[in-house]
């Protein structure tokens, strides 16, 4: 009889171990525990419920990268923040970023009407702080100085 | 000259799918389900019981019993034969899948689960 290290010495690669489905159930099932199934669900239920669980793993994953990426990304804006100069326009988020994109609200008749209103409103608050300061800067002066009419002397009264 | 082509992986036929289970009907009009689980594979395999599917007919009542026991666990085996008698000749086929059936839980554990046979096999090309 050979040995398997005579036969691993001739070049012969020792015959693999051959593991029964007994076995392969045992060795996988504390992963699947760890993973939140429970013992009635992996030896009694359907068999395939493992695959759904794996792909549960498996989003639960990508979701733990995504938030340890997005937790690296705040920390680099907080470092940004406070080494940057004063008045370089870097702050740290008032809010946090939005996870998803919101949709565009469509603009009703009434927005409209109402941001035509505020935007009409707005020039002409404009227009009559520019009249006003324009009317201040066309005043004539007086050449006596300010205040000379005022200091004039009143006209005797009639007797 | 070779002639090289791109062989696409043709579906896999219903009868080399894995059926979760099987509903036989037995003589007295009743429906039975049969399918394994892994406690029973576990339990079959500690019992001695070993799929060998050059040779199926071997072990093939120890197979039907056991698919039989997730469903109806106390049923004896007097009943069970009769209700595989009943199958007529459909019960090669039956066979075939049972056995299909019993590797099923360790698969599920390995694979995907997905057998579309429709996905491209970028590892080999067939030369003519």
């Amino acid at each position: 009889m050979v040995s398997a290290e005579e036969s691993e010495a001739e070049g012969n690669t020792p015959p693999r171990e051959r593991k029964t489905y007994a076995e392969i159930f045992d060795e996988c099932f504390p992963r699947y525990l760890a993973w939140g199934m429970t013992a009635e669900q992996y030896w009694e239920q359907d068999s395939s419920l493992v695959i759904d669980y794996r792909k549960a793993h498996k989003l639960r994953m990508e979701d733990q990268n995504f938030f340890s990426w997005l937790t690296g990304r705040y920390v680099l804006e907080a470092i940004n923040t406070a080494f940057s100069k004063k008045g370089s326009g870097i702050s740290y988020p008032a809010k946090p970023r939005p996870l998803y994109d919101e949709p565009k609200k469509e603009k009703t008749q009434t927005d409209e009407d109402r941001e035509a209103y505020e935007n009409a409103e707005r020039i002409k608050a404009k227009m009559m702080a520019m009249m006003a300061k324009n009317k201040e800067k066309a005043k004539p002066e007086s050449p006596f100085g300010e205040g000379f009419m005022a200091n004039r002397i009143s006209p005797p009264e009639n007797t | 000259m070779a002639e090289q082509a791109n062989i696409k992986k043709p579906a896999v036929p219903e009868e080399e799918r894995t059926p979760k289970y099987l509903v036989l009907k037995g003589p007295d009009g009743k429906s039975y389900r049969l399918e394994f689980n892994r406690k029973i594979v576990k339990q079959m395999q500690i019992n001695g019981f070993e799929l060998d599917t050059n040779r199926l007919y071997l072990c093939a009542s120890e197979l039907i019993a056991g698919a039989f026991k997730m469903h109806h666990r106390w049923m004896e085996w007097g009943d069970i034969e009769r209700i595989w008698v009943y199958q007529g000749s459909k019960r090669h086929e039956l066979l075939g899948y049972l056995a299909r059936m019993f590797s099923k839980p360790a698969l599920d554990l390995m694979g995907d689960g997905e057998e579309t046979g429709d996905e491209e096999n970028p590892t080999f090309e067939i030369v003519w």
